[in-house]
């Protein structure tokens, strides 16, 4: 069962069409990274699932539900977004309160319990507060009613070491193993790698990769050789030129297909094929995949 | 119930209301000061005060409090921080509306009951001059408490919306200003014309509500498109409501309120009288005009009846029927607020009937054409100035239908004037002339004598007016009721075409006049304040009917006057003070019944015409009593 479809979404500002028939499905359960440079629409792609924004065109359902404009998707999936901000008049307690009136299943003890694990006082002021102050409450805001899917726009911004450990490691971690359905977005990917089920790489304003991770994992690799002839460096779709001096040469390659092709074009001698860390199998993947804009 | 975004909306904007209250308190005291820089009186001092801040600072505080209220919703902070609520753009704007609505509320309590206290703790308000009584500017006069709430409402919806569209408070309070102030201009001039000119009628409250409720589509579509769905494509389904309301919402409003005058709104909210269906109207005066057998006949067969709509309608003992169709409403009338409409109704001496009528572009005459009424002119108002031309036409129509100086002239003179207003010189003339084809005759030889045509009475005693002197027409022939005294006793003398005179009936002493009426089957009938009513029925016979020692003991009084409904059988039946009718046989009462409450009464052939307060009741002779529907 898919907990979130999207097809041929379409998002204007201005005149910059930030989502040019995005689309994309997420099957329940599943830990999907986001990949994308600035402004490639992330953002904006969570927004609309949202209902916080209207796609001009596309065909959007999120855990059986359409944006209808109500707010109602909000609902159902938690959300914390890049920079978190609340009413700076109210105190952590107040802020809680208010979407305790709001969400149908907001769970106080829930809450309560996840500020005392991300060491958050209730009675902090919101004027004030420290950027990770409002991460916590915002995690803590997004994850209280339970929802089924979690848009997490870059979670781990503004925390320190200790508690962002505690979110990736803990809290991340225990969403998937719910079997909750996550799609996130970080700057710092390879932190998450180890929760990923499935990564998307957004660009152009479209989803252009959808890949597994145990995939990319086994088959993102670095080739090496030397090359037979230097006129005839090997041109392989999927294999990124890494540099070399002389006639020894690299590439990045990011699937078993591309690998083959690569090793099998003739041009090199003696190659050799080490393991990529996901990492830089994930900076590839953007310039290889994201590289046009 | 748990309302936890206006809630929300309370706590956020509940600055600017308690700054306003603060406002309003920290004045009071101020009023010694400005008492002692001005001489005046303390009380008048605070008199003053009060009176700014209902006409000022109420207002103003509406605005303060909404623009406040527009433009923190609309605020960036505020849409990040509340973006992530489960709830639409439309419904955290309605709030924030509600909120300052409520808050407005909240400070125009602090205001009023601060008054209300100083009124009940200190004898201040009674010792002032009662017309700076606070609360006079907006209570005492009928158009004032509507055009209050509708400015109070305006201006915060006004400055609400336009804050949030530009995303101000400043500037949106001062463009919503401006906007409330257009309205309230153009309700002020209509509510100034309707001082000067109450006779008018002046119907403002439609153009006003629908001036207000344009300006406010036009206000609300710009927040839909530019502000409530900033984050969301203007195609949504809540832009469209919301654009769709603010369109039929000045239709609707406007439609709603196109009966009532500020009166009439007022009227509306405090007990009152049922409004009747009808305009009751005598359609012929019976002294003074050329009364005949024939005309009275027919008024007692039927009477005309006038609705607000200008509607004609006939009431006969079997009931209401429609002479004349209402006037329809013109568009041009509706927005020119032009939406007045009167008309009158007469017999002329044969019996029949005439009517003129007219809204501010149009005037028609229409006569009495077998069972109904056909359109005689028609003309529509041109040439003069609207005030001059108006004034001439109400005027025309009362001419012919025979009120006042007027009435001499036949309603046919009228059909022959032509379209321009008659000159008063030449009315002067029709109105001659009319006299003189009515048969009216004139005192004349020095008071001497009475004088028609070429026939020449001698007066028996000193006449008690001079003049002319209208003809009563009885078996076809003019009768002339003229009063006189001799020898410290005074008459009514009754001269016939034959020449004869004689002595109709006694007037009381000091009394020279009598209150004429007619029955149903001709008879005129003259109420003298003394104790008889005078009787001429249609073949001229005289007759006197005393009264007095049937007077019921609670009726007793100068205004205690009984009013004759019915001659039948040798029987008389009168109307004691609108509360008793009574029958009588030779003198002595038969029967008593209680009369339903009634403001005028009217005897028609198979009974009584009652107009009150429920309508249109008609009391047959029976005693059975029935109300008249307006006929569908």
């Amino acid at each position: 069962m898919n907990a979130l479809s999207f097809h041929d979404v379409v998002r204007t500002f201005g005149g910059s069409r930030v989502l040019d028939g995005a689309s994309g499905i997420a099957e329940q359960g599943k830990v999907i990274g986001l990949l994308g440079r600035n402004g490639e629409g992330k953002t904006t792609l969570f927004k609309i699932l949202l209902d916080m924004l209207a796609a001009e065109s596309g065909e959007i359902e999120v855990l059986g539900a359409r944006p209808d404009g109500s707010g109602a998707i909000r609902q159902l999936a938690g959300f914390i977004p890049e920079r978190p901000a609340f009413h700076p008049f109210m105190n952590v307690a107040q802020a809680l309160a208010l979407r305790a009136s709001l969400f149908r299943n907001w769970d106080a003890g829930r809450a309560a319990a996840l500020c005392r694990r991300l060491a958050l006082d209730p009675a902090t002021r919101i004027e004030g507060a420290s950027k990770g102050t409002l991460g916590k409450l915002a995690w803590v805001c997004a994850a209280a009613h339970d929802p089924a899917l979690y848009l997490l726009d870059e979670p781990t911004s503004g925390l320190d070491s200790l508690v962002r450990e505690e979110v990736l490691s803990g809290l991340v971690a225990e969403l998937g193993e719910a079997g909750k359905t996550v799609l996130v977005t970080s700057h710092r990917m390879d932190e998450l790698a180890g929760l990923l089920d499935e990564i998307w790489v957004m660009a152009g304003g479209k989803i252009v990769v959808v890949q597994s991770l145990d995939a990319l994992r086994a088959d993102a690799c670095v080739v090496s050789g030397r090359l037979r002839s230097p006129d005839a460096p090997p041109a392989v779709p999927g294999a990124i030129a890494l540099g070399g001096e002389g006639l020894a040469r690299s590439w990045a390659v990011l699937d078993r297909a591309s690998r083959e092709r690569l090793l099998g074009c003739g041009a090199l001698e003696a190659p050799t094929v080490e393991p990529m860390p996901l990492d830089r199998a994930f900076t590839h993947l953007l310039s290889l995949k994201g590289g046009a804009r | 119930m748990n309302f936890p975004l206006l809630k929300l909306e309370l706590r956020k904007n509940r600055l600017s209301a308690a700054s306003v209250a603060a406002a309003f308190l920290v004045t009071l005291p101020v009023s010694r000061l400005v008492a002692s820089a001005t001489g005046m009186e303390p009380a008048k001092a605070l008199e003053a005060i009060m009176i700014g801040w209902m006409l000022l600072g109420s207002p103003f505080a509406a605005a303060l409090i909404a623009s406040s209220a527009g433009a923190a919703t609309a605020s960036r902070d505020a849409r990040e921080a509340e973006a992530l609520l489960p709830a639409s753009a439309s419904r955290r704007a309605a709030a924030s509306l509600g909120a300052a609505l409520l808050l407005l509320a909240a400070t125009t309590a602090v205001l009023v009951g601060t008054a209300w206290a100083l009124g009940a703790l200190t004898p201040l308000l009674s010792s002032v001059n009662p017309e700076l009584n606070w609360s006079k500017p907006y209570w005492n006069e009928p158009a004032m408490a509507p055009l209050f709430l509708f400015t109070l409402v305006d201006a915060l919806l006004a400055c609400w919306i336009m804050s949030y569209v530009i995303g101000h408070a400043v500037g949106g309070g001062l463009i919503g200003g401006l906007l409330t102030g257009t309205t309230l201009f153009v309700a002020a001039i209509g509510y100034g014309l309707q001082l000067v000119h109450g006779h008018w009628g002046i119907d403002m409250l439609p153009a006003y509500a629908a001036l207000a409720a344009a300006a406010l589509a036009l206000k609300l579509a710009a927040a839909a498109k530019t502000a409530a769905w900033r984050e969301r494509a203007a195609s949504s389904r809540g832009a469209f409501a919301f654009i769709a309301f603010a369109l039929l919402f000045g239709p609707a409003a406007a439609w709603a309120l196109k009966d009532y005058t500020y009166r009439d709104l007022l009227s509306r909210l405090k007990p009152a009288d049922s409004p009747l269906e009808y305009t009751y109207q005598p359609s012929t005066e019976i002294f003074g005009a050329p009364s005949s057998p024939e005309a009275l006949s027919a008024e007692g067969r039927g009477v005309a009846l006038w609705n607000p709509a200008a509607g004609l309608y006939l009431a006969t003992s079997g009931g209401v029927r429609e002479l004349i169709p209402e006037m329809k409403e013109s568009v041009s009338g509706f927005l020119f607020n032009r939406t007045m409409r009167a008309g009158s109704a007469a017999r002329d001496e044969r019996g029949v009937l005439w009517a003129t009528r007219f809204d501010y572009s149009v005037l028609e005459l229409w006569r009495e054409d077998g069972a109904g009424m056909k359109l005689v002119r028609r003309e529509p108002f041109n040439g003069l100035p609207m005030l001059e031309r108006l004034n001439r036409r109400l005027w025309l129509s009362q001419w012919v239908t025979g009120e006042s100086k007027t009435r001499y002239v036949s309603v046919d003179d009228f059909a022959r004037l032509g379209a321009k207003a008659p000159h008063e010189d030449n009315l002067d003339a029709a109105r001659e002339r009319g006299a003189g084809e009515l048969g009216a005759a004139r005192i004349g030889c020095v008071g001497g004598c009475l004088v028609r045509g070429g026939r020449t009475w001698r007066l028996p005693g000193r006449p008690q007016w001079t003049g002319t002197v209208l003809p009563f027409f009885a078996g076809g022939k003019p009768v002339f009721l003229v009063p006189v005294a001799a020898g410290g006793k005074a008459w009514t003398a009754l001269f016939r075409a034959d020449g004869t005179v004689e002595k109709a009936w006694d007037l009381h002493p000091g009394s020279y006049s009598s209150v004429f009426g007619a029955l149903p089957d001709g008879t005129l009938h003259a109420f003298q304040p003394g104790a008889s009513i005078g009787l001429i029925d249609a073949q001229g016979r005289v007759s006197s009917f005393s009264f007095a020692r049937l007077r019921p003991k609670a009726f007793e009084g100068p205004r205690s006057r009984p009013v004759l409904v019915r001659r039948s059988g040798g029987r008389t039946w009168v109307v004691w003070n609108q509360t008793l009718i009574e029958a009588t046989d030779a003198g002595a009462p038969v029967s008593q019944a209680e009369l339903p409450e009634h403001d005028h009464l009217r005897a028609l052939d198979g009974g009584l015409l009652l107009e009150t307060k429920a309508g249109l009741l008609f009391r047959a002779w029976d005693g059975t009593t029935r109300r008249f529907e307006k006929p569908r």
